[in-house]
């Protein structure tokens, strides 16, 4: 039976990161040091051993993904310990740093190692919670985006060819709206510039599904479809008079579909979207982070 | 218009055939309907799809007729002027704008789609084949990667490594010199040159060293005589053991007890011949009472001497004065010249300008007002000179002696100034004179007795007579301490909004001989440990200081007072007291 990461071995890691997480507090809350409470006493050399040795092997989950003949344990388990521990080092940094925060490179890595822990907690969010929809959008539809799109580009070719049969005028009106249903239309490329074309390579399944194309990028736009989609309507319930009644009402069948399929598609697309863009903050980050990390310990040790 | 047509047509295993065809017209039109210039035979092209018309010299205008429009260079537009290169897009059709020549104004390359792939791909990629230039994730991670280990570690170690590279870097870009590293603010104290972190940090992967420190600091005071108690704690210990920097600007000391508590819980444990009390622990903590430092007199020399306030036998000031706080405090008040006046602390206790101690108490200033030196009923004006034994008797003969030759009897029963019968002229006869001198010696030797043995001097001093070879008196040494605790950090300013006798028992002290402090006990109703949460937060380098050896500074030279520093001293130490 399927166990999600999250409750694997009965939230095993879970408890682990608990219990880092308590002995930190409380050894912290006990702890009397003799200056202000920071990374140099003997509790802040202790914690910050464990943060960096912390983010040392979460970093390592990058590699051990890719390992797919490893047998050091199940990924499922590496990525239940690697969403606790993550959560675990948010608490251990905070404490190791005691608080003490700066225009430095110390607080540099705080901050992105806060960056990459909010990022990594909005992917578990995610994959919590968009598998289900997306799964219950594809109904019907099969897995493959692939049939989704194969089902959009017949609509439109069965439109046009009614259109056709009805007059110049209603094939372009339909031409016009299946030229402008753009699904992941890049919106998002003209708000972020060259940031859009960059997430292209993330999406590796949608990128074998749907070729090189280009990202899906508009997980919050309304589908372009639905405003020209009821113009076209309109104006294809006007043609009643000059057309036959059997082939407008089919066309507007076909519009009709096509609508409701673009706007699952459009949410598809968004889902995974969603559940992938984080991973491109995630490990961008998590790689600065690691400079930073460098940069931060050997500076503190070059200026002992 | 004359413009070429060049079809493309990709045939299997990669062989591409060119078709050219020449069309002439102004518009030419493209469209899926038959007679069409351009035929497009695809679904998605409308009959009469759009036209291209010339638009002046070597410039063509392409319009669409339609809603929908065309896509030009991956844009969806109405019209568009064609430049060399551009890409128009019509339904499954690609058309390239190539440079003209042959005699053709314009060439264009045509590329048609098969239907069923484009119509695929063509909602999810309205731009076609275009292959942007990315930035890949991994370049751009990476990219990061090097760009923060640059700025922040390569950079700064570069700085560092040529000290002129450093001081450029600090004075334009400080987030990517070394003042990235810095930790936290700087002390007040050492702001001042806070930008140079190589002021302190000399070497690389090696803790600040005491000379960075002594390189300003070379004559701090050491804590002990280092050659009386050589300790490795003392003289290897690090400077930045108890200084603690980048902590913020009020923060630079270590205040923790267990500092000083390593030692001085047992000193003898580590100093033998110390006479110092052992400290279990800090105020409210077992701190053991105050000791009073009291000056004796002994083998004919004054030396200071530490007496616990708890041992109240032992705990008396010889100060050899007379000086009852009770009397001069009575609420009622007391008899002065000008009538009854009723005294309090700060009639006669001021603080010094520093305000942490009171100021030296001056006979002038605060005893005379009502301490009359007065010795003559008839002459009330008349005083003697106070503060020098020999002079007041010195005084009381010229007195004697002047009053005499005015032609006064001096002896203390006769009537006033009987008038002398030697005419003006008549030079008193040597005899006579000598009567006159031994009169007034014999007055001011009574009078004297009087000053010195019952009241104006002897209301207040010790006196001590001597009889031979002559009859004198010596006022005996005022021996007052100048502060009970000297080394102590206690500052009245502090204290000031307490009333006096929250702490001074002064209304019910009789003999001058009490000392008026209060113990330790007296500290802890206010003040406690480290930690302390109903009590002022107080630790051991609140009331002493480290730094107090008087003979060794802390690079372990002997501290030698320069002709300056000697001046300094003299001018910054109060004049003794005056009674």
């Amino acid at each position: 039976m399927h166990v999600s990461f999250l409750a694997y071995r009965r939230f095993e890691y879970l408890k682990y990161s608990l219990a880092l997480i308590g002995l930190s507090v409380i050894t912290y809350a006990l702890h009397d040091p003799s200056v202000p409470p920071n990374g140099g006493t003997w509790l802040g050399y202790t914690l910050g051993t464990v943060g960096a040795a912390l983010i040392f092997w979460l970093l390592w989950f990058g590699v051990r993904k890719r390992q797919y003949h490893s047998h050091l344990g199940q990924l499922t388990g590496w990525l239940s310990a690697h969403v606790y521990l993550g959560f675990a080092l948010l608490v251990i940094a905070t404490l190791h740093c005691g608080f003490q925060f700066d225009w430095n490179v110390h607080t540099l890595s705080y901050v992105l190692m806060v960056l990459v822990i909010i990022s990594g907690m909005y992917g578990v969010f995610t994959y919590a919670y968009y598998p289900a929809r997306l799964t219950q959008n594809r109904a019907d539809m099969g897995i493959r985006p692939m049939t989704m799109l194969r089902e959009v580009a017949d609509l439109d070719r069965r439109c046009l060819k009614i259109a056709d049969q009805m007059g110049d005028k209603v094939h372009q009106m339909i031409l016009r709206s299946i030229e402008r249903t753009k699904l992941g239309a890049s919106l998002w490329r003209n708000v972020l510039g060259g940031v859009g074309t960059i997430l292209g390579d993330l999406t590796d399944e949608l990128k074998s599904d749907v070729g090189r194309s280009q990202l899906p990028l508009r997980p919050l736009a309304t589908p372009i479809m639905q405003q020209g989609g009821e113009m076209t309507v309109m104006y294809v319930a006007n043609q009643f008079a000059s057309a036959g009644a059997d082939q407008v009402k089919e066309l507007l069948d076909l519009i009709n579909a096509k609508k409701a399929l673009v706007t699952r598609v459009q949410d598809d697309l968004r889902y995974h979207t969603l559940m992938s863009v984080w991973r491109y903050f995630h490990v961008a980050l998590s790689i600065a982070l690691l400079a930073a990390l460098i940069a931060h310990v050997v500076s503190v040790f070059f200026y002992w | 218009m004359r413009c070429l047509l060049r079809t493309v047509n990709r045939r299997r295993k990669g062989v591409v055939v060119y078709q050219d065809r020449e069309l002439s017209g102004d518009p030419l039109s493209i469209g899926r309907a038959a007679g069409q210039d351009l035929y497009l035979p695809d679904l998605r092209v409308a009959l009469h799809h759009a036209n291209i018309v010339s638009s002046g010299a070597d410039k063509f205008l392409i319009q669409s007729t339609v809603p929908s429009g065309i896509r030009h260079n991956e844009k969806t537009v109405q019209s568009a002027l064609l430049e060399v290169g551009d890409r128009i897009g019509i339904g499954n059709c690609q058309i390239t704008v190539a440079p003209a020549g042959g005699g053709y104004d314009l060439v264009l390359e045509v590329k048609h789609g098969t239907q069923d792939n484009d119509l695929e791909r063509a909602p999810l990629s309205p731009g076609g084949n275009r292959a942007p230039a990315r930035l890949s994730l991994r370049t751009w991670a990476w990219l990061l990667f090097g760009s923060i280990l640059v700025l922040f570690l390569v950079v700064p170690i570069a700085g560092f490594t040529i000290p002129a590279l450093g001081n450029f870097l600090r004075s334009i870009a400080p987030p990517i010199s070394d003042s990235a590293w810095d930790p936290g603010s700087l002390n007040r104290g050492h702001r001042f040159f806070g930008d140079d972190c190589n002021a302190c940090h000399r070497s690389a992967f090696f803790s600040v060293r005491n000379d960075a420190c002594l390189a300003c600091h070379k004559s701090a005071p050491h804590h002990v005589d280092i050659q009386a108690f050589p300790l490795p704690s003392l003289t290897e210990g690090r400077c930045a053991s108890c200084h603690k920097e980048h902590h913020g600007a009020e923060w630079f000391v270590r205040q923790d007890e267990d500092l000083c508590l390593d030692c001085h819980e047992e000193i003898k444990s580590v100093a033998e011949d110390s006479k110092l009390l052992d400290v279990p622990g800090n105020i409210g903590e077992g701190h053991p009472e105050l000791r009073a430092t009291l000056i004796t007199h002994a083998a004919g020399k004054e030396q200071s001497k530490r007496v616990s306030l708890d041992r109240k036998a032992e705990l008396k000031e010889r100060s050899n004065l007379y000086f009852p706080h009770k009397t001069h405090l009575d609420r009622q008040g007391i008899i002065s010249p000008d009538g009854e006046v009723v005294l309090s602390c700060a009639s006669c206790h001021a603080p010094d300008p520093g305000g942490r101690r009171m100021a030296p108490i001056h006979f002038e200033e605060h005893c005379h007002r009502c301490h009359k030196l007065t010795f003559e009923f008839d002459d009330p004006r008349r005083e003697v000179p106070h503060g020098n034994a020999p002079a007041v008797l010195e005084a009381l003969k010229s007195y004697y002696a002047l009053r005499t030759l005015e032609g006064a009897y001096l002896e203390s029963d006769a009537a006033a100034s009987p008038p002398s019968r030697q005419r003006p002229d008549e030079r008193a006869s040597t005899m006579l004179r000598r009567e006159a001198m031994d009169r007034a010696a014999s007055q001011a030797e009574v009078v004297g007795k009087e000053l010195f043995e019952y009241r104006a001097c002897a209301t207040c001093h010790q006196i001590h007579a001597v009889a031979e070879p002559f009859t004198r008196w010596e006022i005996k040494p005022v021996r007052i301490a100048e502060a009970w605790f000297p080394k102590a950090r206690f500052d009245h300013e502090q204290h000031k909004t307490i009333a006096c006798k929250n702490c001074h028992a002064a209304a019910r002290s009789e003999e001058s001989e009490d000392v008026l402090v209060p113990g330790i006990q007296k500290c802890e109703t206010c003040h406690g440990g480290l930690g302390a949460e109903s009590r002022v937060e107080s630790t051991c380098v609140s009331c002493h200081g480290f730094h107090v050896s008087k003979k060794y500074a802390m690079d372990g030279t002997v501290i030698r007072a320069t002709a300056e520093k000697r001046r300094n001293r003299r001018e910054s130490t109060p004049p003794p007291r005056d009674f």
